[in-house]
């Protein structure tokens, strides 16, 4: 092939740009950490990587979700914890009263204390949490309990805390007061102390044991159910290291390679340079005289 | 019998034979670097012999002609890559302004926004009875329907940009093709007298080239040495007839109506629609009206989709206040086909965020409380809604980047391959018909050792001529 001053410049050209061209990709690469910057680089890899994102988002999101309804259930649960103190020294009083014969102001100052709990376990059951009434089912912006009425209803709030996973996150006054009815046992003790109905009392002890154990119940069920959501945010943030993971390796950079790469084409880049420089400059013309 | 001054003359034939010889070297040279120029070689016989008693005697050099040095097959191949890779250089060009458009990956781009949308309703379900979380959706479901807006004005804007760029490619076109008319009426003159217009066929040669680039071209050359150009089976350039290609582009805001007409301005006739084969023109008309409006169809797909899902369920849901049977996401024109460019969030939403439908139960006393419509609609991220059933919207939308990415790796693997192809070809061509200056210079030397050479000849034959005229028979004197 006859080789002409002109091949060798063009040729020159081309190899310089080509190696410049691969160089600018590794700069760019390393400067952004990420492999792919558009989705023509990559096309399978620009989908997964898009994927591993949106799943990562999703997965923050039910992070948030499930901490929010742990908060929630813990407010929960330092309300049944109060409630539980207040039913259970109205239980006492009441084994008190049962047990002794009580002067009238002995009676009336039991009967004085039980109104407290009561108006006590009223403030309880009106607990709220970020602005919401948390017993009185979906019906969360209404106190559930007041001037002895009750206004809720037996509907449960779901949180999402994976694909399609809704956890019910409240209990209802229904379970948590008045299945067994926690005033109302209380009330007849009051009743029955006032009109010193003493022999009563039997049943009305009855009664709020059955009350302590549904509270105790409750917990129980608000425990597990934190229990459960602790497990879910921890599967949660394992999911999240695994997907972060899966996503650098689709997407990240490995630098030592690319950085090795670099300097190769560094070096075939200067080597390119200082061929051409030689052979470029010399022709027949700078021999003749 | 000998003439007397027969040896000087074969000397200054030879001389002037040199001196031509040095004059196209330095053509050469000078041409060194112009493109498309072709080197030129002399071509020296000797003049007719004369009988003499003895035989055939030589009489001499003479230059017959200055040889073009030109390999016509490349010009074929170049013309076909240079076709190919004008048509792939500008389809790759405008994919990877689709790309910037779409704009993947990136924290503002479609999937992102419908990612925030989606987390707006999962906000709302954990607080459906708060202000700020419903601005918030309110306002997510903005700048969704903003975003898809926008897509839908860029790809106008793509579009209108192409119409110019096409209306440009068209005047260079039409142009070429005039300077190509213009030579063929010189070539046709100049070679009449049977030698072939190097300089000119160099210029020409060129400027056929690039217009294959513009736009898919077939070349006949006729054995007047003039080049008939077909574009689609219709002639562009015959000898020294000329067709011209018009662009309408009357309605700007409808890009994809214009339209490349034939036009021959001799008689003022129109001759139909231009039927492209390939070129820079063909990829700009192909984006225009396949590739962008499919793009522009798969995401308004998807808006009609996400707003009509997101509208079944919305529909059934009570506002704060109790309304329902309420669109959150309404067309902008008042039709009932939603697409990239006809769709808002409902009016009615904007103005009063209570309209946001999070609960599902008809109950005065439930509408603050109750989320289960918000978590519906939230779920709606992971239904399969798309494709009858088999895609999120997600994976609909990323299928979308995916046809991009393979579309934009093609078309820059077609690129490079066309470009390298071409570049082996230029090497061709450049060994064939580049100057080069080593070569010239040793021509330069050869023909100026023959200069000086035939010149001493001439001294030699004076001399002689000198010993017969002054040394001869000095008896006279």
């Amino acid at each position: 092939m006859r080789i002409t001053n002109n091949v060798l410049v063009n040729n020159l050209k081309n190899n310089l740009s080509r190696t410049i061209a691969n160089m600018e990709r590794q700069q760019r690469q390393l400067a952004t950490g990420r492999r792919i910057g558009k989705p023509s680089e990559d096309p399978t890899g620009i989908v997964e990587s898009m994927r591993l994102v949106s799943r990562l988002r999703e997965n923050k999101v039910y992070q948030d979700n499930a901490k929010d309804a742990i908060s929630w259930l813990e407010t929960a649960d330092d309300a049944l914890n109060s409630l539980t103190t207040a039913v259970r020294r109205g239980y006492e009083l009441t084994v008190q009263a049962a047990n002794g014969i009580l002067s009238p102001e002995d009676r009336e100052a039991v009967n004085a204390e039980i109104r407290q709990l009561m108006d006590e376990i009223g403030v309880i059951a009106n607990t709220m949490h970020n602005d919401r009434y948390i017993f009185a089912g979906t019906n969360t912006m209404n106190k559930p309990y007041e001037d002895g009425v009750w206004q809720h209803n037996q509907e449960n709030v779901l949180y999402e805390v994976g694909i399609g996973v809704k956890i019910p996150i409240n209990l209802t006054a229904e379970e948590v007061f008045l299945e067994e009815d926690i005033m109302g046992s209380l009330q007849k003790v009051v009743e029955h102390l006032e009109y010193n109905q003493t022999q009563e009392l039997g049943a009305d002890i009855e009664a709020l044991q059955k009350c302590i154990d549904q509270v105790l119940a409750c917990r129980a069920k608000v425990g597990a159910s934190i229990n459960r959501l602790e497990m879910t945010v921890a599967r949660l943030e394992e999911q999240e290291v695994h997907y972060k993971e899966l996503q650098a390796e689709v997407d990240g950079v490995d630098a030592a390679q690319l950085i090795m790469e670099m300097k190769n084409d560094e070096n075939v880049y200067r080597a390119a340079l200082a061929v051409g420089a030689r052979v470029i400059m010399p022709t027949l013309v700078d021999f003749l005289r | 019998m000998r003439s007397t001054f027969f040896g000087l003359n074969i000397g200054y034939k030879g001389l002037a034979a040199q001196q031509r010889a040095l004059d196209v070297t330095s053509h050469n040279i000078a041409n060194a670097n112009t493109p498309g120029y072709t080197r030129q070689d002399v071509i020296m016989e000797p003049t007719p012999a004369q009988k003499v008693l003895e035989g055939y005697v030589g009489t001499g050099v003479t230059i017959t002609d200055f040889r073009r040095i030109r390999d016509s097959f490349i010009d074929i191949q170049m013309r076909t890559e240079n076709r190919a890779l004008g048509e792939w250089e500008t389809k790759d060009n405008i994919i990877k302004k689709l790309e910037v458009i779409f704009n993947e990956p990136s924290d503002t781009s479609i999937r992102s926004v419908l990612d925030q949308f989606w987390e707006a309703w999962q906000t709302l379900s954990k607080n459906p009875e708060s202000v700020s979380v419903r601005t918030d959706v309110m306002q997510r479901g903005v700048t969704l329907a903003n975003t898809f807006n926008h897509l839908d004005a860029q790809f106008l804007d793509l579009q209108m940009d192409i119409n110019k760029e096409i209306g440009l490619k068209v005047n260079e076109i039409n142009t070429q093709a005039r300077q190509i008319r213009d030579l063929n009426i010189k070539i046709m003159e100049a070679e009449s007298g049977g030698h072939t217009a190097n300089d000119l066929r160099d210029k020409r040669d060129m400027l056929v080239e690039q217009l294959a680039k513009n736009i898919g071209i077939d070349v006949v050359e006729d054995e007047l040495g003039a080049v008939n150009i077909l574009v689609g089976g219709q002639t562009l350039v015959s000898r020294a007839v000329l067709a011209e290609i018009q662009f309408n582009n009357n309605s700007p805001l409808n890009p994809t109506a214009a339209t490349l007409e034939w036009y021959v301005p001799a008689d003022g006739t129109y001759l139909g629609q231009v039927k492209l084969t390939g070129g820079i023109l063909k990829g700009y008309v192909d984006m225009r009206d396949s590739v962008i409006p499919a793009y522009q169809a798969e995401v308004s797909e998807l808006v009609k989709a996400v707003a009509e899902e997101v509208n079944a369920l919305h529909r059934i849901g009570f506002g704060l206040d109790g309304t329902t049977e309420v669109d959150f996401f309404t067309t902008t024109d008042g039709s009932l086909e939603f697409n990239t460019k006809n769709i808002q969030v409902n009016s009615l939403i904007q103005e009063d965020i209570n309209l946001i439908a999070a609960a599902a139960t008809d109950d005065p006393e439930v509408y603050a409380g109750d989320n289960s419509n918000a978590l519906a609609i939230a779920a709606l991220k992971n239904k399969l809604a798309m494709n009858n059933g088999v895609a999120s919207f997600n994976d609909f939308y990323m299928a979308i980047i995916g046809k991009l990415g393979v579309q934009g790796q093609e078309s820059g693997q077609m690129v490079a391959n066309r470009s390298y192809i071409i570049e082996q070809l230029m090497n061709q061509r450049e060994s064939v018909s580049g100057v080069s200056l080593d070569e010239e210079m040793t021509n330069m030397i050869k023909y100026q050792h023959a200069y000086s050479a035939a010149a001493r000849i001439i001294t030699a034959m004076d001399q002689c001529l000198e010993t017969l005229i002054f040394r001869l028979g000095v008896v006279g004197r």
